[in-house]
């Protein structure tokens, strides 16, 4: 036996299921966009390979030189500043260190070197306990002050100490940028001065992904 | 045409469709199937092209049986007609009036099946293939080649995977005409410019820090120089007259930097610095001790130039440099190329302040785009 009909439905079903299309294709939409849309670094980043400058006479506080390629394919981020600091530098690790907290397991995939921009005072050994306040898997850095001024030079980093004060004490003007340097060596992204930790989680999660 | 010859025709013609009928198997000797068919002609008179008209069929081990029923269940469709070929030359079955048995071994999952009605010689309807699948088993491979009686695949391509490579195809295409037109340029991010603390004619500072901020022209040449920096001169001062009024700066600050190679005094310098006709706040001449200088312009900014003290003359390869306001290298530019200096610095400067200007939120997302597919001028 066979048997059939005309199939009517009514407007307000098509008008129901018309809805449903373009809802559903507007929630596609919005799912592709999210999946292709590049992560928009808060730092600037550089496209091209571009080689960390090499910290020719520098030694981190294990004593060893710092050689990029010893880091097991860690983003390693550069930052000048020193034990005597008051504000920026003590401000900058905790923030570095909170967005390695942010980034769970992958925060042991990165690394903080400091180098210290006050040879005369930051011993290396001081240098790296200082650091590692802030987090174990920080370094320290430091050398002699000819070398110490050409590495910072390389890093677009300036320096220099200000006004002593009457106790004896001085403090010293530094560049304040945060370097980030891919598991390949290459300078890849600088942060400006006083990023917060979870816009620097956020562009870390991107680097290592 | 004989009779037999027509369900052949009609069996051939309606596999030709070869839609998938899906249904559940119990075994390979019986198989219950229901879903929903779509009749392919407008000729029966009842249901249109594309009307779509539940399948309810019994199929057991030695016969087949089915109708073809509207949701009514009533309203009889004339001359439809079910029936299922097995094999490459469909040798094994015929096409059957509905409600008749028919002879066929067994039916099971790679059996086609042909749905549709025979009015005179025309035939209508379409054909699928039996897919074997167990009630509630997972859908399984969705790109799992679907077998078909002429031995040919064919792959199944679900809904949901035209629509995601549709998607990444318009991405494609929309990348590809972004390269290609280039809505918005970039000049590239080359390095980090070098840090620095040199002196000016008046003996103050100036330092790198000085510079954060403001887009800034760097050159480089001796304060005592022959005949070979009054063109360097020239460029520095027409390019400190013209990107102000050619370039729409607004609040972003453009200026000027002649870092001396020779280590002038403060009174040469200043002297040099009046003759270049820099007016010392927006172009400004500084200098440093040699060793200085040698990190700054040599290993800094990768500019070669080598000071002889004794007789005070500087080789020197002239450069223009630009930096932007985070210290990033953005344009080198080599005395003396084929396209004139000015020009092309006025150009870069411009584009340099567009990305300024325009590099938040979503317009930010078309610079990193551009800076992403090297889109240079």
């Amino acid at each position: 036996m066979a048997t059939s009909s005309t199939n009517r439905r009514p407007r307000w079903l098509l008008v129901l299921i018309l809805a449903a299309v373009i809802l559903a294709g507007i929630l596609v939409a919005r799912f592709a966009v999210s999946l292709f849309s590049p992560h928009l670094y808060a730092g600037t980043v550089f496209q091209q390979s571009t080689p960390a400058p090499a910290m020719d006479g520098l030694l981190l506080d294990t004593g060893q030189p710092v050689n990029f390629g010893d880091f097991d394919d860690k983003i390693v981020l550069v930052y000048f500043g020193y034990t005597n600091c008051p504000d920026v530098c003590p401000t900058t690790l905790r923030d570095v260190a909170k967005a390695l907290d942010l980034l769970g397991d992958d925060g042991d995939r990165v690394t903080l070197l400091m180098v210290s921009i006050d040879p005369e005072r930051d011993e290396l050994a001081t240098t790296g306990e200082y650091v590692r306040f802030f987090d174990e898997r920080f370094y320290g850095v430091a050398g002699a002050p000819e070398a110490t001024t050409q590495v910072a030079s390389q890093y677009g980093v300036f320096f220099q100490p200000s006004e002593v004060e009457a106790d004896g004490t001085y403090e010293m003007d530094h560049t304040a940028s945060l370097m980030g340097i891919d598991t390949n060596g290459d300078l890849r992204i600088v942060w400006p001065p006083a990023i917060e930790a979870q816009v620097l989680a956020d562009d870390l999660k991107a680097l290592l992904t | 045409m004989t009779a037999n010859e027509k369900d052949s025709a009609l069996g051939e013609e309606l596999l030709g469709a070869q839609r998938v009928i899906s249904g559940d198997a119990a075994g390979s000797d019986d198989v219950a199937l229901s879903g929903d068919g779509v009749i392919a002609s407008p000729d029966h008179g009842v249901a249109g092209r594309g009307d779509r008209l539940p399948v309810d069929l019994e199929l057991g081990a030695r016969e087949a049986s089915g109708s073809f029923v509207d949701s009514a269940g009533d309203d009889p469709l004339n001359l439809v007609e079910i029936g299922v070929v097995r094999g490459d030359n469909h040798d094994g079955a015929g096409i059957l009036d509905a409600g008749r048995a028919f002879a066929v071994d067994s039916v099971g999952t790679g059996d086609s099946l042909a749905v549709g009605s025979l009015i005179g010689d025309e035939v209508t309807g379409e054909g699928g293939v039996i897919q074997h699948r167990e009630k509630g088993a997972d859908e399984g491979d969705p790109l799992e080649p679907l077998h078909l009686d002429d031995g040919s695949d064919r792959l199944v391509i679900p809904l949901w995977l035209k629509v995601t490579a549709s998607l990444i195809g318009v991405l494609i295409v929309a990348a590809l005409a972004f390269v290609i037109v280039e809505p918005i340029q970039v000049l590239p991010r080359i390095g980090l410019a070098p840090g620095y603390a040199l002196q000016d004619d008046s003996g103050e500072l100036t330092t790198s820090e000085d510079a954060r901020g403001a887009l800034t022209l760097y050159t480089f040449m001796p304060a005592d120089c022959d005949e070979r920096c009054d063109d360097i001169n020239a460029t520095m001062a027409g390019l400190a007259a013209r990107v102000p009024t050619e370039v729409k700066l607004d609040d972003i600050s453009f200026q000027l930097v002649t870092i001396a190679l020779d280590s002038p005094p403060k009174a040469e310098l200043a002297a040099a610095s009046d003759a270049s006709g820099a007016d010392g706040t927006n172009w400004r001449w500084v200098s440093g001790d040699q060793a200085t200088l040698k990190t700054v312009v040599g290993a800094g900014f990768g500019r070669f130039f080598e000071f002889d003290e004794a007789s005070g003359e500087v080789e020197f390869d002239p450069a223009y440099v630009l930096v932007d306001g985070w210290g990033v290298v953005r344009g080198e530019y080599r005395y003396q190329t084929i396209a004139n200096d000015q020009d092309k610095i006025v150009s870069h400067v411009g584009i340099l302040v567009d990305e300024v200007r325009y590099s938040d939120g979503a317009a930010g997302v078309a610079y990193e785009a551009a800076h992403l597919f090297l889109c240079y001028p």
